[in-house]
């Protein structure tokens, strides 16, 4: 009996057991649960809950680096950034009308504009920011950040200025309304002008107001480097000036003007025209940018009889022709079924090198080519001289030119005939002065540049003049240079008066556009490219000059269109520079004791 | 019986006042640990209201150091913009100047005007430092010409010495140079 009966209370006892052990099994098991989401909110997502948390009451805006001024050769500046604020209006704010009638009295008188005015320019949407002024100055900006206004953003920016107004627009370049550079130098050399931006993390009240006594962190902004150009801005003005009076004078429809210093390739002055004025900027007007180049750099066109002083360097260079070697110059010549003359259809009979260089013959650089060096020589040369090639200046659109060699399919003998006196090749004008400048200097090819030195945080780093290669020898450097004393000394009008100097003309034909039926290969007789470059002073070059007219409509040729303006340029030039004259001034500057 | 100072003093009220002071001692005991308890509550609150002071500070500060900024970038597009190129033509000119033609370089050949000595109450003295100390009294100071200075040939000075006092002489006429003559025919 008394085994039934503890059997019979056995087993309550563990029915009961049964059921703590489950219920405490739930609790366990719940418990686990919750462990096991604390750890995984805890620490598997803590990352990102503890960045949600930090983003709830913490905030950060980048504090904006000053950009670097962009200075001339002597420190004078060309473009300055200055503090400026954009207002917005947050249009969801100013649904409210009363809000919107308070903000917009207020923002009126400091803004010019009536209240109707500054509501109308939030235009029809309904949220989002909505600008109503850009880069209004700073006082009047800090002004409005003070006011406190519901709904009313001030936005710290920086607007460029060009305190030289519009010289060496197409150099320079321009921003964005991001601050970065879009075109030119401001482009190019955007990375040193940036800086790096800064921050500021600070917690927030529930207004949005940092908390004064609260965590904050502060990176300051590192201004952006100024860059001192190689531009000399008063040789700027004065080529920007020569270019201007040239164009107006011919009607020409636009030209370049570049001056070099041929020792270094530093580049002292460059214009082209037409081109955008900074003062008048419409972007707008232009969606694609086409205008927006620097088209010295970017623009190819064929250069005449320049280019017959590379075909003379390879000749005396390889040592095949002397200045007095001689040819004989018929009045034409057939070369792969194309008859070439030369430009004034002039037979000459026997001539020799300086005189194919003083009258610009074209027969006797083809000549040259055809007879004596070949194509592979000829191409050498001008390969060495750098055309087909970019010129390594690191602007924006540095063209390499179109130069079609004997290795091309579709080239023939009459390409090599024509190339002799620079036709049939396409080069950028800062090719051209390059590569005479490899004359000018004694045979080196030199990179050209237009950042002189980087300044930044009290360093300075100045750029090394870069000899690309050497092309032609010394010897050869200095004979061709005496042909183009004699070159410009039989022109009465490129002589710089008071200086010795070297230079030659150009005047080349425009290829027309190939069209249907029509092979392209052919020229408008009509319309022409003279140009001139020229250097001085002879012994001791100073300054290399470029000048070059484009879609000339007149009979005159380059050495009578533009070597006045090469004389006229380099003579200002060289008494701006301070260059002590290297011969008597033309007309009578002596005077003898009778004179006094 | 000679009564001690304590007793003189009184040494039973002395117990008493050990008591006193225990019964007084429990609450200046109670009221520096609230004193301390209230600076201790204080401090933080203190310390607070100084760190938020120094907080606005420091922004009023820096927004400062911004509008200083802001400023000198101003002023510095003002200098370079009054100081441009094209400001300084538009000055000039309403100054009344005008762009300087082509430079005119002469040469003179003509003996150097003979030299006049300065009036003995003008020559230095001798034994001066600097000048012409080397030169014996009553001699007219001459200009002296450095060793490592070279001439090209024919163009060495004049055996005259050059004298520090120039008398004005004719000024030599300066025949501006005219128009290049264009002959021959127009160059390609």
């Amino acid at each position: 009996m008394a085994t039934v009966s503890r059997r019979a209370a056995a087993q309550p006892a563990q029915s009961a057991t049964w059921r703590i052990a489950a219920v405490a099994l739930v609790l366990v098991l719940s418990a686990g649960g919750l462990v096991a989401r604390l750890v995984f909110l805890q620490i598997v997502q803590h990352h990102d809950y503890s960045s949600e948390a930090a983003g709830e009451h913490l905030d950060q805006v980048t504090v904006p680096a000053h950009r670097g001024a962009l200075l001339d050769a002597n420190g004078f500046p060309l473009a300055v950034s200055v503090a400026t604020y954009d207002i917005a209006v947050d249009r969801k704010i100013w649904q409210d009308a009363a809000i919107a009638q308070r903000g917009a009295q207020a923002l009126a008188p400091l803004l010019n504009r009536t209240p109707e005015q500054i509501r109308s320019l939030l235009g029809d949407a309904t949220t989002g920011p909505a600008t109503i002024a850009q880069d209004i100055d700073y006082n009047t900006g800090r002004q409005i950040a003070a006011l406190g206004l519901p709904g009313v953003l001030a936005q710290p920016r920086e607007k460029r200025v060009n305190p030289e107004g519009d010289l060496a627009s197409p150099v320079l370049g321009f921003v964005g309304r991001d601050g970065g550079g879009l075109t030119g130098l401001e482009l190019d050399e955007n990375s040193l002008l940036t800086g790096l931006p800064g921050s500021d993390e600070y917690e927030r009240d529930a207004l949005g107001n940092p908390i004064a006594a609260a965590t904050r962190k502060s990176v300051d902004p590192q201004p952006g480097s100024d860059v001192v150009l190689t531009i000399d801005r008063t040789i700027q003005q004065m080529c920007e000036q020569e270019l201007k009076a040239g164009i107006d004078k011919t009607h020409a429809t636009g030209g370049t003007c570049i001056v070099m210093d041929p020792n270094t390739g530093a580049i002292l002055a460059m214009d082209d025209e037409p081109s955008f004025k900074l003062s008048t900027l419409d972007l707008s007007a232009d969606p694609q940018g086409e205008g927006f180049k620097n088209g010295a750099v970017t623009d190819t066109y064929e250069p005449g009889s320049v280019f017959k002083l590379f075909t003379m360097s390879a000749g005396i260079d390889t040592g095949k022709v002397t200045p007095n070697t001689t040819y004989i110059d018929t009045c034409q010549v057939v070369v792969a079924q194309r008859v070439f003359h030369n430009w004034d259809y002039s037979c000459n009979g026997p001539t020799t090198m300086t005189t194919v260089l003083v009258r610009s013959l074209n027969l006797g650089t083809l000549w040259l080519t055809t007879k004596v060096l070949g194509p592979d020589l000829f191409y050498k040369y001008v390969r060495a001289f750098g055309f087909g090639e970019p010129t390594g200046s690191g602007l924006s659109g540095d063209a390499a030119g179109i130069l079609r060699t004997n290795a091309d399919t579709d080239w023939s003998l009459a390409d090599l005939a024509s190339n002799s006196f620079g036709q049939g090749i396409s080069v950028s004008a800062l090719q051209m002065i390059t590569g005479v400048a490899a004359i000018v200097n004694g045979g080196n090819l030199m990179q050209p540049y237009l950042v002189k030195e980087v300044r930044s945080n009290g360093t300075t780093r100045v750029t090394q003049p870069t000899v690309r290669r050497r092309v032609i020898s010394s010897e050869t450097a200095a004979t061709i240079r005496e042909m183009m004393k004699q070159v410009l000394e039989a022109n009465t009008l490129a002589p710089v008066p008071g200086y010795s100097a070297g230079g030659k003309s150009g005047t080349a034909y425009v290829p027309t556009v190939a069209t249907k039926g029509s092979s392209g290969d052919a020229y408008a007789q009509e319309v022409t490219i003279p140009s001139y470059i020229g250097f001085a002073p002879f012994e001791h070059p100073r300054v290399l000059i470029y000048v070059k007219l484009d879609n000339l409509k007149s009979a005159d040729f380059g050495g009578v269109l533009t070597a006045p303006m090469f004389s006229h340029l380099a003579s200002e030039i060289l008494t701006y520079l301070d260059v002590a004259p290297d011969r008597p001034l033309p007309a009578a500057t002596e005077t003898t004791a009778a004179g006094r | 019986m000679v009564r001690t100072q304590r007793q003189r003093q009184g040494g039973e009220p002395a117990v008493g006042g050990r008591s006193l002071l225990r019964r007084a001692g429990a609450p200046l005991v109670l009221l520096g640990a609230g004193g301390l308890m209230l600076g201790a509550m204080f401090l933080p609150v203190l310390q607070n209201s100084d760190a938020t002071s120094t907080g606005y500070q420091i922004e009023r500060e820096q927004q400062q150091l911004d509008d200083l900024r802001a400023k000198t970038y101003a002023l510095q597009a003002q200098v370079a913009e009054l100081g441009s190129a094209s400001r300084i033509q538009q000055e000039a000119a309403r100054l009344g100047m005008q762009p300087a033609g082509r430079a005119v370089d002469v040469t003179v050949k003509v003996p150097a005007p003979a030299g006049v000595s300065l009036p003995r109450s003008l020559q230095p003295t001798p034994g001066a430092t600097g000048g012409v100390d080397s030169a014996p009294p009553g001699a007219a100071p001459v200009a002296t010409q450095p060793a490592d200075q070279s001439y090209p040939p024919g163009d060495a000075p004049s055996a005259t010495p050059a004298p520090t006092v120039l008398v004005p002489t004719a000024v030599p006429t300066i025949v501006p140079p005219g128009p290049i003559p264009s002959v021959g025919p127009p160059p390609h």
